[in-house]
């Protein structure tokens, strides 16, 4: 069983990475956040680290773990799969459970995160939240390979770079790591997070910023969501702004139990 | 058993937790990788990680953590960071058993690497990925040569004199123009050569490999050999300049470069027996 702090876990014969942050006093609830993937993991690491903490004063137990091919878990970024996601995300929930007994558990689910959360969510009858979430899987795989080519056209990225030309690459990377053909596939063909959820949903304030047309619960200020996309660090994520943001969480968990 | 599969988490002050990959002993040489700027210590693109498990197949054990105030760790420093880095040493030695460290990463963690071998005999060996490195007459060339290699002969006039025009209004403001030695946490300029002396005495090895990434401060190979004197020469440094690559590894092909070359240098180490206590 999970216990506080950082550890590995067993998940079926791999082993994956977590960080269990208990409610410090008493708890109300418990979260599973499943991150985004791929660089914006990286980019974001710390948020969740500062968001976990910041729950955790409001009587949340927070789970944050890596899928297997991702962050310290077993596996290179070709193992990582949207549908072997799930299946982690099925371990981490067990382990969530069995140190939290009776603790009502919600799933958080960011980015192409939300995928995962939202099948998670269906399978177990769990309320889910979304933080930025993508609409389609086939909108999210474009925006990676738009995003894949901005860089790979960036002469302030690569300086020798000749102007106009793009930075060949691994075969099947994309921002940075090497796939299999099968991610893509599987992202493409991903049911919506909306789709039979109704998700609690935090989203960038400006609606240009959004990757879905549906009702946000929470706007986030800028300094929360325009992380969302990029490889490089502008700034630290502004803890009142994370104070103010597990605030509302909490609350809307502590609703629901 | 994968490399993966020998990885264990290690206790550190401050709530932190360092990530151990591969068999570590007595008489071993421990790998740090250091946070490149406010990264978390799985690195740019797993960059930390990937290196840990190759390395760790091939016999060299490496630990990954953050410094107090990145990625995983909430509380705030509360010392400075070459005093917080030996201290983890310190805690590393205890949990692992070795006495030999080759600390490093990119940039930042360049800087710190250097930094905490002036003042830590422990430490072996220092991975220098666009460390420091002073502009002058290399950067100068560079830059000429940046500018101009991909334009016609037609249109280098106007470049070079748009290039001095550029120049004159910076310096005019010279508030805004920030060099890197500015932000970064490098010794005063010329005590470089100095430092590398002991170091170089002290038997230290060095891996230094500047990218395209720095191309804000680094540009040309002369600038290592100004900037360190006639130490950069020694045999004991394996330096290289890798324009194609950019300043964190995004191709994963340059990573495999990287963790190639990293591994012929770390076969050069002098083993336990061979250095002088």
């Amino acid at each position: 069983m999970i216990v506080p702090g950082a550890q590995f876990f067993s998940a079926g014969g791999r082993r994956l990475f977590g960080v269990f942050s208990p409610a410090r006093e008493r708890a109300d609830a418990a979260l599973l956040l499943c991150p985004p993937m791929l660089h914006e993991q990286i980019r974001s690491h710390r948020l969740w680290a500062l968001l976990a903490h910041a729950l955790a004063g409001q009587g949340i137990s927070t789970l944050r773990f890596d899928y297997a091919g991702s962050g310290d878990s077993a596996g290179d970024s070709r193992t990582l799969d949207l549908g072997e996601a799930v299946i982690d995300a099925e371990y981490a929930l067990a382990e969530l459970r069995a140190a939290t007994s009776s603790l009502p558990i919600h799933v958080l689910g960011v980015r192409l995160g939300g995928f995962v959360a939202a099948e998670l969510a269906r399978r177990e009858g769990l309320p889910v939240l979304l933080w930025q979430p993508f609409e389609q899987g086939e909108q999210a795989w474009s925006e990676l390979q738009a995003r894949d080519l901005q860089e790979r056209r960036s002469t302030r990225r690569f300086p020798f770079l000749r102007p106009g030309r793009t930075r060949v690459v691994a075969e099947h990377s994309v921002m940075g790591f090497a796939l299999q053909e099968r991610f893509a596939n599987r992202l493409i063909s991903a049911r919506s997070p909306f789709d039979a959820t109704q998700p609690y949903v935090l989203d960038a304030d400006a609606e240009v910023d959004r990757c879905h047309r549906h009702t946000v619960d929470v706007a986030l200020p800028m300094a929360l969501s325009d992380w969302a996309g990029w490889i490089d660090i502008t700034g630290p994520f502004p803890p009142s702004d994370v104070e103010h943001t597990a605030l509302r969480m909490a609350a809307r968990m502590r609703g629901r139990t | 058993m994968t490399a993966a599969a020998q990885e264990c988490v290690i206790a550190l002050d401050d709530g932190r937790h360092a990530i151990v990959s591969g068999a570590t002993s007595a008489e071993g040489t421990l790998l740090v990788w250091l946070n490149a700027g406010f990264l978390p210590h799985v690195g740019p693109f797993r960059l930390h990680v990937e290196l840990g498990r190759q390395l760790a197949a091939q016999g060299w054990a490496s630990a990954r953590f953050d410094a107090p105030g990145i990625g995983d760790s909430v509380a705030a420093a509360q010392t400075t960071p070459v005093r917080t880095l030996c201290r983890d040493l310190d805690t590393l030695h205890m949990a692992t058993g070795c006495t030999r460290f080759v600390i490093g990463g990119i940039c930042s963690a360049a800087d710190l690497a250097w930094a905490t071998a002036q003042a830590d005999s422990r430490v072996t060996g220092i991975v220098m990925l666009d460390g420091m490195a002073r502009a002058g007459r290399g950067y100068r060339w560079g830059q000429v040569n940046l500018l101009l290699r991909f334009r016609s002969p037609l249109q280098w006039p106007g470049l070079v004199l748009k290039q001095l025009l550029a120049r004159r209004a910076a310096a005019d403001n010279a508030e805004c123009a920030l060099r890197a030695e500015d932000y970064r946490d490098w010794p005063s300029a010329g005590n470089e050569p100095e430092q590398l002396a002991t170091l170089l005495h002290r038997e230290v090895r060095i891996f230094v490999r500047y990218t395209g990434g720095a191309a804000d401060y680094f540009l040309h190979p002369k600038q290592f050999f100004d900037t360190f004197g006639p130490h950069a020469r020694d045999r004991r440094i394996d330096f290289a300049h890798w324009p194609q690559c950019d300043h964190l590894f995004y191709d994963p092909q340059d990573r495999a470069r990287l963790a190639s070359a990293l591994h012929q240098w770390l076969l050069t180490l002098p083993t336990r027996n061979s250095v002088p206590s």
